[in-house]
């Protein structure tokens, strides 16, 4: 049961490049002095589609950072009078006028007999949108007050009800754009900490195991082979049902994340040690030991390092894996629930025929999803692509 | 040879033992029990559960039994290949798994081969290719089969089936094949149904196989045999295609011991999406409802073979490619 | 790699052989259908339909002689199903006449008379809700009316209850059989009153539906057709508990079956072959695994309903049973479908499909009220019709606040058992958005529900929408506020109140909508989806603030049935669930209410009606425990109920557009559904 993909990459060793594409437009001299960083990011350069990836990465996180004043609305309020309304259009010309921005009205009709829900848009009233309005108040992290959208018609017209919706709403009027948005911040940091914290436990474990090879090394592999023996599902439930019934739901969310992370450790795990069994017979090695250099500093100072590179490469691809094992849990029910809001939970809901065949725009949450896991595959891909400059 | 194997078995018993103990505290661990759910399930429903029946009900599973005593009662059942009674089916685990295994293993192994058949020849091309615009095409279809998340790629491509054709695509076969023999027309049917599971199935899995695929061979490719073949007058396809390709393919063939547990439980998700009667949903329901033999008997069916496919991976690895030695994949 | 090549190949054919052979022979295990009777064949029968109606006697023996000549399923004088009319023919079946009891049931169709044959398809989502769904062909000893105050034997020929409300003599109709031919008479009663029921080994305990007055009730067998039923003291309640669906039962089990697996009855050298054969520990597993309540996992046992289980599943085959009791107003025997397949899907969503698509003849489990649009927009393609049937239970989303809280907040327990509190929760909640929301506007109020109490408005005053009322009685508790508004506890922080929610998406949108019009109060809520499985736990521990579900309201005396909404007299009284679980057990557990005070009112008003046999008077007690419930706003309600949705085909006739009594999940007229040719 592969629901969580683990960390890729466990048996893929750098990828060479001719040495002259290498040096194509930088000076010889400057590669041999050249930090590993800079070599790494020279060759990253080429990917276009990892600098792309990143780029799209870089502008979800600015987004999922700054939701709360990014989103029109507060995700949670509902509109009945705006139910299932599909994505607005915003328009700039009136009858071939310029008026800046504006959405046209809305008038809503329910089918006597399919109950069915139409708008129709009302040209004859027009609402402009404005920017740094005031609306919804929130509390930014947590922590500064604010009533300050980016994006809003004016508050008057907001006390009338009308508002825009960019994604369209959904069953409860809700505004998909700020559930997106909302939603994102908790999918992608669930990929952050989970993969940061199965790093620490891979790194740990996979170092252990390598370097001194002998009966730790025997342990931990037993400890892999039984962890990896255990289909994901079932092990995920009864984990996630020992969880304390009192805990808030934002301590859930942790837990969960702890979880994902505490059976996804195995994969990274592996890849250090063989890294680790590779490097260990390196001369540099050998000379540090020979230095009477401390095992910490040899381990620290002298191996990780050269492979650093490479673990983060294979981190960055290991991401994706945990976005979409979360999008399976909920669509499974064992992971995030309403009203938490996150990419899966959203999923979740639009996963039915009603939505498909009505209600299309509540699917629109699977591209953002889409686009997250191809921009970190392709980041991911770069990062190892351009992981080993000194590769032969 | 023999004696590494002898070992190796010998390692994976603790690891079972182990293993046996985890799958009953995973149905243990949950507050409640079977009857708790089954109640709460009848509650639903509007039905009452009165306290003598539950009174039977508790005595006849014996769940008033202690832990120790339930999970004895089935692990030395289980080691004489009695997996036990299903509370909630009334039958015997070993049928309803038997049941559902052919139909898992056919998915598995068609998404399996659609995969190869996919992603190896887009890595081959990637790689000789490399950083061209067919490269970029190609990986961006392969990871966009990633991306999509499978469960709702299944369910709009069943709308959309419905919507466009009239065709109900769920399911093995149509309702007007059910309890008739299987005839010609009848497996032409789910010959007609499959390629949807496979295609779903398969499109989650091509992207891994090419960056693999692609990785490897552009690490054989500089490799100076492959510019000695080249010198000595092969055609660039032979020359690609007759060494690189196929050491860069060994990797595969140690992982096909994995395949074993994913063979009878890989397909979890889309299987209940399509409504395909394989054991993924099988077991996954006998976990809500916390089934505990069916459960945890499934649990340690598949462990075992993951166990096993460690074992036939690694001695595929030595076999397939001999510069691995034994003390390296003596731990892994 | 030639050779690598090949071994995959062999692999590949190795795994694709095996798997073939697993298939094949799985199939070959599941019995080969029986001869499909030919009425399966629509296109044939459609212009033989009309004309063949003038044709009469020789039905039997046409169809007898050539199957495929379907030309009599379609004709409406035919006495018994061709299918049965085969075998009558071919001397496998004793005639109609010797099949029926002398008096058999008369049932009213709905619509017209029904032509015989066909197979009616549902789908279930696996063994659970294949035994939910046998609720559909539930043979009750009798039946109530629509409106759930009159009664009529259906199983029984009479029962007759003596004055002083305490024996209850029932007779079973002279040569009514079981599915297999063999006789129902009083020593199946006996079998299971003495074997089952009383045997302390297979229950532990005696059945409820036996108790009265703390003892079980005496049955005896007067003769092979009459058995009388005698409590210690008058059971007033004792019908409308054996008329409900899913309640306890004088069970009907076919004794000439089941004491092969009875130790009291059975050789013992032979029983301990069958437990051993079956894997079991001892008899009593054995034959409870044989007893099987649900009718949907034991194919060998001979049944009284209208379909036998023939195939466990998936799918679940029932053919007609050709010795049922029942006959159409022109004697014609029922049922009028031979087949009723429920077939297996993985998940609900596949049963949507499914009906849209008009796989299914008639579905009404899991199908989705909130899903009308799609049923409605897909009908005619799907040539199919959307029944709407009012029903009377449940009520729409109803919150319990937990006034036996046993957790550690005492602060929360004051809130909880505070009546301004609870009131103040009710006049918070804007019920027509709620109402327009989740229930597309189709739901009727909570005072609908209340019949007995229709003169009494002020009882529901609460319920309305009155967020300013709610505030003032905040306010009056001496609750403070913050700057925002918000309520706060004695240690000076927001209060947050948790709210456990039942499983499914209606329960936890409608949940989300009461907690944001409790925060415009200043109450914030935090919630949390309860799956099946922890459901019950967290309800026995009696620790849960508040509880997001359903109130039960099958109306007329059937309310009894289902009191734990109305009165603490159960452990699932949401509101009271010590309480309950102290009335229940009869005071072994649970906490005891305070004298005098309504709980313990109501739990007197029960004890009462269960010894009263008039049943004006019976309706006039439950009056007074609704009235009790309201007065003290044991429940934060919202909105009255609504209806289920039917996915009927097109030529699937006669079924009725209205829930009737009791039976509030099933139809209790399945008997004469028919396919229209």
């Amino acid at each position: 049961m592969s629901l969580l993909s683990r960390p890729a990459g466990n048996k893929k060793v750098p990828i060479p490049v001719p040495e002259e594409k290498l040096k194509e437009g930088t000076p010889k001299e400057q590669v041999f002095v050249a930090s590993q960083w800079q070599l790494m990011w020279w060759r990253f350069r080429k990917h276009h589609l990892a600098i792309l990836g990143t780029s799209l990465i870089a502008v979800f996180y600015l987004l999922a950072i700054f939701c709360e004043f990014l989103s029109p609305y507060d995700p949670n309020a509902f509109e009945r009078r705006y139910t299932f309304v599909p994505p607005q259009a915003i328009h700039f010309f009136h009858e071939g006028v310029w008026e800046g921005p504006f959405i046209y009205g809305l008038e809503r009709a329910r089918d006597p007999e399919t109950y069915l829900i139409t708008y129709q848009p009302d040209t004859e009233v027009r609402y402009p949108v404005e920017f740094f309005v005031q609306g919804d108040s929130y509390k930014m992290w947590g922590l500064l007050e604010s009533s300050r959208h980016l994006f809003g018609l004016s508050s008057d017209v907001n006390a009338r009800g009308l508002r825009i919706y960019l994604l369209g709403t959904d069953r409860l009027g809700r505004d998909m754009f700020s559930r997106v948005l909302y939603g994102a911040r908790i999918s992608l940091s669930i990929g952050l900490i989970g993969v940061f914290l199965s790093f620490v436990i891979g790194i740990f474990m996979g170092g252990i195991s390598g370097y001194f090879g002998g009966m730790p090394d025997l342990i931990i592999q037993r400890i892999i082979e039984f962890l990896r023996s255990i289909p994901t599902i079932p092990l995920w439930m009864g984990l996630s049902a020992a969880l304390p019934r009192d805990w808030s739901s934002l301590q859930r969310y942790f837990a969960i994340v702890l979880l994902l992370s505490l059976i996804g450790w195995t994969g990274l795990a592996r890849v250090v040690r063989g890294r680790f069994l590779a490097v260990r017979e390196e001369d540099y090695v050998t000379a540090a030991l020979l230095q009477n250099a401390s095992e910490a500093r040899i381990i620290l100072r002298h191996m990780l390092p050269s492979f650093f590179s490479y673990i983060i490469a294979s981190l960055t691809l290991a991401i994706p894996g945990m976005i979409l094992g979360e999008t399976s849990l909920s669509f499974l029910g064992l992971g995030l629930r309403p009203p938490i809001i996150s990419w899966g939970v959203l999923l979740q809901e639009a996963q039915n025929l009603q939505t498909v065949a009505l209600a299309p725009w509540l699917l629109i949450p699977a591209i953002f999803v889409v686009i997250a896991i191809l921009s970190f595959n392709f980041m991911g891909d770069g990062l190892r692509d351009a992981a080993d400059p000194y590769k032969r | 040879m023999a004696r590494y194997i002898v070992q190796r078995l010998l390692y994976a018993i603790p690891t079972l033992i182990m293993i046996s103990l985890v799958s009953f505290a995973i149905i243990e661990l949950p507050p409640g029990d079977y009857l708790s759910s089954y109640i709460a399930k009848l509650e639903q429903q509007g039905s009452r559960v009165s306290q003598s029946e539950l009174e039977a009900l508790q005595q006849r599973y014996g769940l008033n039994q202690p832990v120790y005593v339930r999970y004895w009662k089935w692990i030395s059942n289980f080691v004489r290949g009695d997996m036990g009674m299903s509370f909630e089916w009334n039958r015997p685990v070993k049928d309803l798994v038997m049941e559902r295994i052919g139909l898992t293993a056919l998915i598995s192994l068609l998404s399996t081969l659609f995969i190869w058949a996919v992603a190896l020849p887009i890595g081959i091309y990637s790689a000789t290719h490399q950083y061209s615009l067919s490269d970029y095409l190609f990986t961006f279809i392969g990871f966009l089969g990633v991306g999509i998340p499978d469960f709702l790629l299944a369910l709009v491509i069943l709308w959309w089936a419905w919507s466009t054709f009239g065709v109900n695509l769920g399911g093995l076969y149509g309702p007007e094949f059910i309890g008739e023999p299987w005839t010609w027309p009848k497996v032409m049917e789910v010959v007609k149904r499959i390629w949807v599971p496979m295609v779903i199935i398969g499109t989650a899995g091509t992207a891994g196989m090419i960056r693999t695929m692609r990785a490897n061979l552009l690490d054989e490719l500089p490799q100076p045999y492959v510019e000695s073949a080249r010198a000595s007058g092969l055609s660039e396809t032979e020359t690609v295609l007759k060494y690189p390709v196929r050491i860069a393919l060994s990797p595969f063939v140690s992982t096909v011991g994995w395949m074993l547990p994913g063979l009878i439980s890989g397909t979890t998700i889309v299987a209940i999406v399509l409504s395909l009667p394989t054991t993924g949903p099988l077991l996954l329901k006998a976990l809500l409802s916390q089934d505990m033999y069916l459960a945890a008997s499934f649990i340690m069916l598949l462990s075992i073979l993951t166990v096993i496919g460690t074992l036939v991976s690694d001695i595929l690895l030595v076999l397939v490619d001999p510069r691995i030695r034994f003390d390296d994949v003596q731990a892994g | 790699m030639h050779k690598k090549q090949t071994f995959w190949r062999g692999v590949a054919y190795a795994f694709l052989l095996a798997t073939l052979v697993a298939m094949l022979s799985a199939c070959g295990a599941t019995a080969p259908p029986p001869a499909e009777p030919s009425a399966n064949d629509a296109p044939a029968a459609d212009e033989a339909a009309d004309t063949a109606s003038a044709d009469t006697e020789s039905a039997d023996t046409e169809s007898a002689e050539s199957s495929s000549d379907d030309a009599m399923a379609s004709d409406t004088s035919a006495q018994e199903s061709p299918m049965l009319a085969e075998m009558v023919a071919a001397g496998e079946l004793p005639p109609l006449d010797e099949r029926l009891p002398v008096n058999p049931v008369v049932v009213e169709v709905i619509e017209e008379l029904g032509t015989y044959g066909g197979t009616w398809d549902m789908a279930v989502t696996g063994q659970a809700d294949a035994n939910g769904a046998t609720s559909y062909s539930h043979e009750p000893w009798v039946i109530y009316d629509d409106t759930c105050s009159e009664w009529k034997p259906n199983l029984a020929e009479a029962v007759e209850i003596s004055d002083d409300g305490k024996t209850f003599t029932f007779t079973i109709r002279e040569g009514h059989k079981w599915s297999d031919g063999e006789p129902f008479t009083t020593e199946d009663i006996m079998f299971w009153y003495e074997g089952i029921a009383m045997n302390p080994e297979v229950s532990p305990s005696p059945p409820n539906i036996l108790m009265a007055g703390g003892e079980p009730a005496v049955i005896e067998a007067i003769d092979d057709y009459t058995f009388s039923v005698t409590f210690a003291e008058p059971n007033g309640l004792f019908l409308p508990d054996l008329a409900f669906v899913f309640g306890d039962n004088i069970q009907t089990y076919p004794a000439h079956y089941l004491k092969q697996f009875h130790a009291d009855y059975a050789d013992a050298d032979a029983l301990a072959a069958l437990v051993e054969e079956g894997g079991f520990e001892d008899w009593v597993q054995l034959i409870s695994a044989k007893l099987d309540a649900n009718v949907a996992t034991n194919p060998d046992m001979p049944t009284l309903r209208a379909w036998k289980l023939t195939d466990i599943g998936p799918p679940w085959i029932f053919e007609r049973n050709p010795y049922y009791y029942k006959v159409d107003t022109a004697g014609r025997q029922l049922p009028y479908i031979d087949q009723w397949r429920l077939q297996a899907v993985e998940d609900g969503q596949m049963v949507t499909l499914k009906a849209i698509a008009g796989e299914l003849s008639y579905q009404a489990r899991s199908v989705s009220f909130t899903d009308l649009p799609l049923y409605m927009q897909n009908q005619d393609q799907g040539d199919y019709r959307v029944i709407k049937a009012p029903t009377e239970h449940p009520l729409g989303l109803t919150i319990f606040p937990n006034q036996n809280y046993a957790g550690d907040d005492e602060f929360m327990k004051g809130l909880l058992e505070d009546i301004r509190f609870r009131k103040a929760l009710n006049l918070a909640i804007d019920r027509d958005e709620l109402n327009e929301l989740i229930y597309l506007g189709e739901n009727g109020d909570v005072a609908d529900a209340f019949p007995l109490l229709a003169d009494e408005p002020e009882l529901f005053a609460h319920l309305t929408y009155d967020p300013d009322a709610a505030k003032a009685l905040l306010d009056e508790i001496g609750l403070e506020t913050d700057s925002n508004g918000m309520r706060l506890n004695p240690d000076g922080d927001p209060i947050v109140l948790s709210l456990d929610v039942f499983s499914g998406q209606s329960y936890m949108d409608g949940s989300q909508l009461v907690a944001s019009y409790w925060e415009e109060i200043g109450l914030q809520t935090s919630l949390e989806e309860i799956s099946y499985d922890l459901w019950w736990p967290r309800i026995d521990s009696f620790e849960y603030p508040m509880t997001a579900y359903v109130k039960d309201s099958i109306g007329g005396l059937a309310r009894y049935v289902y009191l734990r909404s109305y009165a603490p007299v159960s452990s699932s009284s949401y509101w009271g669930p010590a309480w309950g679980t102290w009335y229940q057990s009869g005071g072994t557990e649970g906490t005891e209410p305070p004298a005098d005070s309504p709980a313990r009112k109501a739990q007197e008003l029960f004890d009462e009606a269960k010894v009263t046999v008039d049943s004006a008077r019976q309706l006039e007690i439950l009056a007074e425990i609704e009235r009790l419930d309201l007065e003290n706003v044991w429940e934060v309600l919202t909105v009255g109920t609504g209806s289920n949705i039917k996915i009927v085909k097109n030529n699937f006739r006669n079924v009725p557009d209205v829930n009737y009594c009791v039976l509030y999940d099933s139809d209790a007229w399945a008997e004469q559904y028919f396919i229209a040719q």
